[in-house]
């Protein structure tokens, strides 16, 4: 399977991931997330043991949801990169004293440089096990519970639709200028320009007779989604105890607690 | 009772050329009819025409008595459903449920009705064991059924199928045809695939150049090899090994 119909599969695996298994209801797990994501970025700059303990979050969804963290990590790489960029410049920036450690001066440039990129991780990763086990499709439907304006909600499936689109417009061009260049690697400098302006008519193309094959059956601009059957009780339970978690988390740093019982 | 009616319909996408030209048609209550025609002559271009996908041409279409415009244009896609060439374009929500249950929703209808929908849709292709069936893990032939569902689950009168057999092995081809002959309503199938239209079509259009060069019986028309061959066409792949279903060849 080539790299772009592995991509292809990825976008259809989380379309509608959570959809028919019954269990969490999506907006308890977005709910989760959000708070996750909100506790995550309180931590002030020069608090690195205490968001730390965040991380036990997201060791816990993945055993749960047994999603290998390689297999995350391998989906976002590319926003990785990037969020590990903010901050880069701290340690050059702020240069007053933190700790030293064996001789080693440790300033505060670095311990913020280093929790603003866990933030960002933190964040990347926990958005990316929700839509891994909740999917597209029933993320959307919660945030239409939530009354999220339903053309901004339509405005994303669409976009999540016709990503697809564009994926295997691009996998159809390259296989086709792979076959007629062998022994070539990628795409030559000089092929860049006419590819991309063919593959943004393509893609229209395409497009174009998606929403066409749309109006004829109805679609006035919604798009109508519905959640998957769920258990209320299971639903609140998961929200009032990883809600719980997060909380108690954010106010007792865990691994200082540990370390200071275990110094004890 | 006259179902569809051109009265001298003409549309250009460009102004220099006309890409059909005072089109003159009736198709009654219930007709399969074959539209035939070699690259460009204008098939999928009148498909799009009936159900309003193009509206600014000449002339008159009606659908039931009622003329395709701008401002009748929901009530006309109603009517009449349109397969498209491309199962790819058709079938765009994650399952096959999903799909073909999108039309019926868009009408406002309750769950419960558009469940009894989809699950007669799946049953006149024969697909109902498929409908939790992820869209991206179908087979060509499995996506066809798929989007022709998504159309009966809209309960029109009229169904348009543009290349139906594209890209179907014959064993798909031939389970095409058979659905195509149980379901009962009003049917134009533009396609290139002579043989489709000799089992699925009593009645042919031939269009050429934008004008309809011949119309009647498919077999006196799919057996006329100077009219085909003077169009661009050959004769059925059927009549050439003249082994043909109705034994005419």
């Amino acid at each position: 399977m080539t790299k772009t119909e592995q991509a292809v599969k990825n976008i259809h695996i989380t379309d509608d991931a959570g959809a028919g298994k019954g269990g969490i209801h999506p907006l308890s797990r977005l709910l989760v997330t959000f708070f996750y994501i909100l506790a995550v970025v309180s931590y002030q700059n020069d608090h690195l043991t205490g968001l730390l303990g965040m991380v036990l979050y997201l060791v816990i969804q993945c055993t749960w949801y047994a999603i290998p963290v390689k297999v995350v990590i391998k989906r976002i790489w590319p926003v990785l990169l990037l969020v590990s960029m903010v901050g880069i410049a701290n340690p050059l920036l702020d240069q007053r004293e933190y700790m030293m450690v064996a001789n080693i001066r440790i300033t505060y440039g670095m311990i913020s440089m280093l929790t603003l990129m866990l933030k960002g991780i933190f964040c990347v990763m926990a958005s990316c096990i929700l839509i891994m086990k909740t999917g597209m499709v029933q993320i959307c439907c919660a945030l239409r519970i939530l009354r999220v304006p339903k053309e901004l909600v339509t405005l994303l499936l669409l976009m999540h639709r016709y990503m697809i689109v564009l994926v295997q417009e691009i996998e159809r061009m390259q296989q086709a200028y792979k076959l007629r260049a062998p022994g070539q690697r990628g795409l030559h400098i000089r092929s860049w320009g006419s590819f991309a302006g063919l593959l943004l008519l393509r893609s229209m193309d395409r497009a174009q007779e998606v929403y066409e094959s749309m109006k004829l059956r109805g679609f006035q601009g919604n798009l109508q989604v519905f959640s998957a059957e769920c258990s209320k009780t299971a639903s609140i339970l998961y929200g009032f105890i990883w809600g719980t978690g997060i909380l108690l988390f954010r106010i007792f740093p865990v691994f200082p607690i540990v370390g200071h019982v275990l110094a004890f | 009772m006259t179902e569809i009616e051109l009265q001298g319909v003409s549309f250009s996408y460009q102004k220099e050329k006309k890409v059909l030209d005072e089109i003159y048609l009736s198709i009654a209550h219930g007709e399969s009819v074959g539209l035939i025609g070699a690259n460009g002559a204008g098939k999928s271009t009148l498909l799009k025409l009936l159900v309003g996908l193009l509206t600014d041409y000449e002339g008159e279409i009606r659908i039931e008595n009622q003329t395709v415009n701008k401002k009748n244009i929901a009530e006309i896609r109603k009517k009449a459903g349109y397969v498209f060439q491309d199962s790819d374009n058709q079938l765009f929500m994650s399952t096959v449920y999903e799909d073909v249950a999108f039309g019926p929703r868009n009408y406002g209808l309750s769950e419960q009705e558009v469940e009894q929908k989809v699950m007669t849709a799946l049953q006149k292709v024969h697909i109902e064991d498929l409908k939790d069936r992820q869209v991206y893990r179908m087979s060509g032939g499995q996506k066809k059924l798929a989007s022709i569902a998504t159309i009966l689950s809209m309960e029109p009168q009229i169904i348009l199928l543009d290349e139906p057999s594209i890209a179907l092995d014959p064993k798909n081809r031939r389970n095409l045809i058979q659905i195509l002959n149980e379901i009962p309503e009003t049917k134009i199938i533009a396609s290139h695939d002579l043989d489709l239209i000799w089992d699925t079509c009593p009645r042919t259009v031939l269009l050429a150049d934008g004008k309809v060069a011949a119309q009647g019986d498919t077999q006196k028309i799919l057996q006329n090899q100077e009219l085909l061959e003077t169009y661009g066409l050959e004769l059925p792949l059927c009549m050439q090994r003249k082994e043909c279903k109705y034994g005419r060849a």
